[in-house]
């Protein structure tokens, strides 16, 4: 069990965490998503004891360790770009943390050796335990990171952009790889990523943060689903964002219109309204409903189309899938009729749209 | 990458360089103010600015703004050569540049001497021209101009090769012509590190003196440099003359350097600020 | 070759021009050391060589660097320490500080410590009366070298430190590593090469040292005259090979250094692992 309660930190004039509390329960893998600057780097190297904060406490399995230093606090820590002893050989990193341990409670060689081949297996590096650094591929050596960080038995395991040095196809197999080893060893757990898809596929709980304050904290499928904050709700995937204003249950935006059915308020709001791409329904020209757009560009990715339409002076984006688009014959220049199926509401007057706002007709409209 | 909190032996580490610094640079430096300010103002000024002082003056600092500029054309020559041209005994030359900076000052200073002496293998010939090197101020200049060298060209060298030779080529493609490209595009991208480089190679030139005063002559008010008139003072037991010149040497280096620092630090504030 | 290039001898004459002026005014006067110490025959050179004021310069000038190595390494690796791992108020003062020594003449360089502790300087008098010499003797000497050696090492290992970054060390830390341990087993190993350079071209420089010892040595033969003074009095003798015998050493040692130098910088690991 980790405790962080109300941690503040600045740097001068700078306010890199404010008022920051978050509890991570036993075996858990949590995710400190964000972009640059957010605090979320920062959070981490508190709990490490890598930086002290102004103020707050840290608390491990119960127990205060807010004074104790990093060398202390028995925590495992992956740096980003590893920090690995470029002149030690792989056996010698990971042997490292056991050959310091003070004499009385430093293991034997042979033990030392034992439980570096046994590290070295778990992370599948076997073969290489005699080469340096430089003689390792980025994935490699974050495995021989990941195995010098759990040498030490680590009451807690930290890992700081786990993935954001390595290319794309080497960062899936080290995803699902990172995982599934957490899993097996069922220890607690905390990284850091701007990456949201990283953060929504690995961690069993997410915490998204802005600028030095924590926005929301959910499992994936909630912060995905249901964003707490307008920033939540654009970091997490593509969304377009247009005014709107609602009165009496409807919401006019750009043209478009749906009803706000959680909307009891009285007279007129303004607001911002949030839609997802695949959310804006596209139809042929002719048809009666939606409103007139014009597609300025199309991209294929995979079975899906993304387009590009503009909207009474505005850009939009949509996703669907491509027999639809086919279907529609949608290419740049093409004029089609767009409607909105649900949007999120974020109101000068608080109102936040706790139920999505739905198009009439729309349920069981499925793609 | 910020630095590091945690770390141990901070205090320690700095506490030591602290001290290391007090005693060995700070307190001897501040010795020497100490003791011109102990000379009195009228007596300052009449040994610090005697007609012979200010010869020295004159020569040291106007040899060793002359050896910069002669560094920065040389120098930008040479930089340029090694880094935009090939040609067999290329990396043998860029060898070479740092002669000077491997040569001790007297070992360069009887070299230089015995070369560019009357019956030297370059004085001779240029002797018959009617030039003579040794024990002139000319002399001066090019022992000067030959410890300074290394500092134009190490610092344009990196810039230069930074630089690569796409701007070169991209004003090449729009129809710019040779020496408009050096001129045009070229100087003004390299012409900080020049700057640097040549006010390197000029601090370098004011206080030398193992390479200067064995090919200087020495002659009072004529091809003395102020190094060697403090070296002069000691050597006659006038402490007080000595304190005085070298407090105008170092604090005319200082306040030229700081000149030069400002100079460069408002440049780039102005070029950023566009 | 790119099509339609440009005539090539606006470049042939350029490099031409820079070949002659590195050799004539680089190169000849270091060819000019070795064929003045060889003018009269190898024998003549050993024999300036094993000439007893010749030996004792070399004796001292091995000396001299000696007690000053420990001294900059103490101070290179504890200043590089404090300015490349951490952040403090000041820290520019501090690297302004240690590059001080290289802006000031040697001259001058010599003369401060002749004003601190010469007999009209402020120790002076006090150590008179003990007894104590500094001028004029080993421990001036070592004192003026030390100052203008001092920014070797530091300069040398502070980039390079700071580029390292403080990531292994903090790792070492998080591994459990105490402070000794961290700057034994990971700091001193990286930067290894460098501090190895450092220390070479500080005793280089310590061994080459001409102005600012002058200063303080007194010149008192066969006890403080140190390789380059000796090179001076020889040469102002009209004694040319034997100024020239000791000049190749000291030329030798410059240019060894030199070497030792690029190849150092060539093994230093640079991007991190």
């Amino acid at each position: 069990m980790i405790q962080l309660q109300n941690i503040h930190k600045r740097y001068g004039d700078y306010v890199a965490l404010d008022d920051v509390s978050l509890s991570v329960a036993p075996g858990e893998l949590v995710a400190l998503l964000g972009p640059s600057g957010s605090g979320k780097t920062t959070l981490l190297r508190i709990l490490a004891g890598l930086e002290a904060a102004d103020a707050g406490r840290v608390l491990l399995n119960g127990g205060d360790v807010t004074a104790l230093s990093a060398r202390e606090r028995q925590v495992g820590f992956v740096f980003q770009h590893y920090a690995l002893f470029r002149h030690m050989t792989v056996f010698d990193n990971v042997a490292f943390g056991l050959t310091v341990r003070p004499r009385r409670q430093r293991p034997g060689k042979a033990e030392i050796a034992e439980r570096v081949h046994h590290l070295l297996a778990m992370v599948q590096l076997e073969g290489l335990a005699g080469r340096v650094p430089s003689q390792l591929s980025g994935g490699q050596r974050q495995r021989v990171a990941l195995a010098r960080a759990l040498a030490i038995e680590p009451r807690l395991l930290l890992l700081d952009e786990p993935f954001g040095a390595l290319d794309a196809k080497v960062r899936k197999d080290l995803r699902r790889w990172l995982r599934r080893l957490h899993d097996e060893l069922g220890m607690t757990g905390v990284f850091v990523t701007h990456d949201q898809e990283e953060a929504l596929e690995v961690a069993d709980r997410v915490v998204v943060m802005s600028r030095g304050r924590i926005e929301q904290v959910g499992s994936p499928a909630e912060i995905y689903d249901h964003p707490a904050t307008p920033f939540v709700y654009q970091f997490l995937g593509n969304v377009n964002r247009l005014d709107c204003r609602l009165r009496d249950g409807r919401a006019e935006m750009a043209g478009l219109s749906l009803e706000a059915p959680g909307h009891g308020g009285v007279g007129e709001v303004t607001g911002q309204a949030f839609i997802r791409p695949h959310d804006l329904e596209l139809l042929p020209a002719e048809a009666a409903e939606g409103a007139a757009a014009v597609v300025s560009h199309v991209s294929l990715r995979g079975g899906m189309a993304r387009a590009e339409l503009m909207l009474a002076g505005r850009i939009l984006e949509a996703e669907l899938p491509r027999p639809q688009a086919e279907a529609l014959a949608l290419r740049a220049g093409a004029a089609v009729r767009v409607r909105p199926r649900q949007a999120r509401f974020f109101l000068e007057n608080g109102w936040s749209g706790a139920e999505p706002a739905v198009a009439p007709g729309y349920l069981g409209d499925g793609i | 990458m910020a630095r590091s909190t945690v770390l141990p032996g901070f205090p320690l580490s700095l506490g030591l360089s602290l001290a290391f610094l007090a005693l060995v640079v700070l307190l001897p430096l501040a010795g020497l103010f100490l003791h011109a300010a102990g000379l009195g103002w009228a007596g300052f000024f009449r040994v610090a600015f005697a007609p012979r002082a200010l010869a020295a003056y004159g020569l040291s600092f106007g040899g060793a703004l002359l050896a910069a500029l002669l560094n920065a054309g040389a120098g930008l020559l040479v930089a340029w050569v090694l880094v935009r041209t090939s040609f067999p005994g290329r990396r043998l030359l860029d060898a070479l540049v740092d002669l000077p900076f491997a040569l001790p000052t007297a070992v360069a200073g009887i070299a230089l001497a015995t070369l560019y002496g009357p019956h030297g293998l370059l004085g001779a010939p240029l002797l018959r021209l009617g030039l003579a090197v040794a024990y002139t101020r000319l002399g001066v200049v090019a022992a000067m101009t030959f410890i300074g060298l290394p500092f134009v060209v190490r610092t344009v060298q990196p810039v230069l090769q930074d630089l690569g030779s796409e701007p070169e080529e991209a004003a090449a493609s729009l129809g710019a012509g040779r020496l408009q490209v050096a001129v045009r595009v070229v100087l003004p991208l390299i012409l900080p590190a020049l700057f640097t480089g040549a006010t390197l190679a000029f601090a370098r030139a004011l206080g030398e003196y193992g390479a200067v005063v064995f090919i200087a002559g020495n002659v009072p008010g004529v091809s003395e440099i102020a190094p060697l008139l403090i070296a002069t003072r000691v050597e006659q037991f006038d402490i007080a003359g000595a304190t005085a010149i070298a407090t105008v040497m170092l604090t005319g280096a200082f306040l030229l350097l700081l000149a030069v620092n400002m100079a460069q630090l408002w440049q780039r504030r102005r070029r950023e600020g566009v | 070759m790119t099509p339609a290039r440009p005539s090539p001898w606006p470049r042939r004459l350029l490099i031409l021009l820079a070949v002659v002026l590195l050799i004539l005014f680089l190169l000849l006067p270091l060819l000019t050391v070795f064929a003045s110490a060889f003018a009269h025959g190898v024998a003549a050179y050993g024999a300036a060589l094993a000439d007893p004021d010749a030996l004792s310069a070399i004796g001292l000038t091995l000396t001299v660097a000696a007690l000053v190595l420990p001294f900059n390494l103490l101070f290179g690796l504890a200043a590089a320490w404090a300015v490349a791992k951490f952040d403090f108020p000041g820290k520019s003062l501090v690297i302004t500080l240690i590059d001080l020594p290289f802006s000031v003449s040697p001259v001058i360089s010599g003369l401060i410590f002749l004003l601190l502790f010469g007999l009209q300087g402020w120790l002076g008098p006090w150590l008179a009366a003990r007894d104590l010499r500094v001028m004029f003797a080993l421990p001036g000497m070592v004192l003026v070298t030390l100052f203008v050696t001092l920014p070797f090492v530091a300069r040398e290992l502070i980039p390079l430190m700071e580029e390292q970054g403080t990531e292994e060390e903090e790792a070492a830390l998080m591994l459990g590593a105490s402070g000794w341990r961290i700057f034994w087993r990971i700091t001193l190993p990286n930067v290894r090469w460098g501090l190895l350079a450092g220390v070479l071209l500080s005793n280089a420089r310590a061994m080459g040292e001409f102005g600012a010892v002058s200063m303080v040595s007194g010149h008192i033969l066969g006890l403080t005259m140190t390789l380059p003074q000796q090179v001076e009095r020889f040469y102002n003798d009209y004694n040319t090979v034997g100024a020239f015998s000791l000049a190749s050493l000291l030329a030798l040692l410059g240019l060894l250094t030199l070497v030792a130098k690029s190849l150092l910088e060539k093994r230093t690991p640079t991007s991190g692992a």
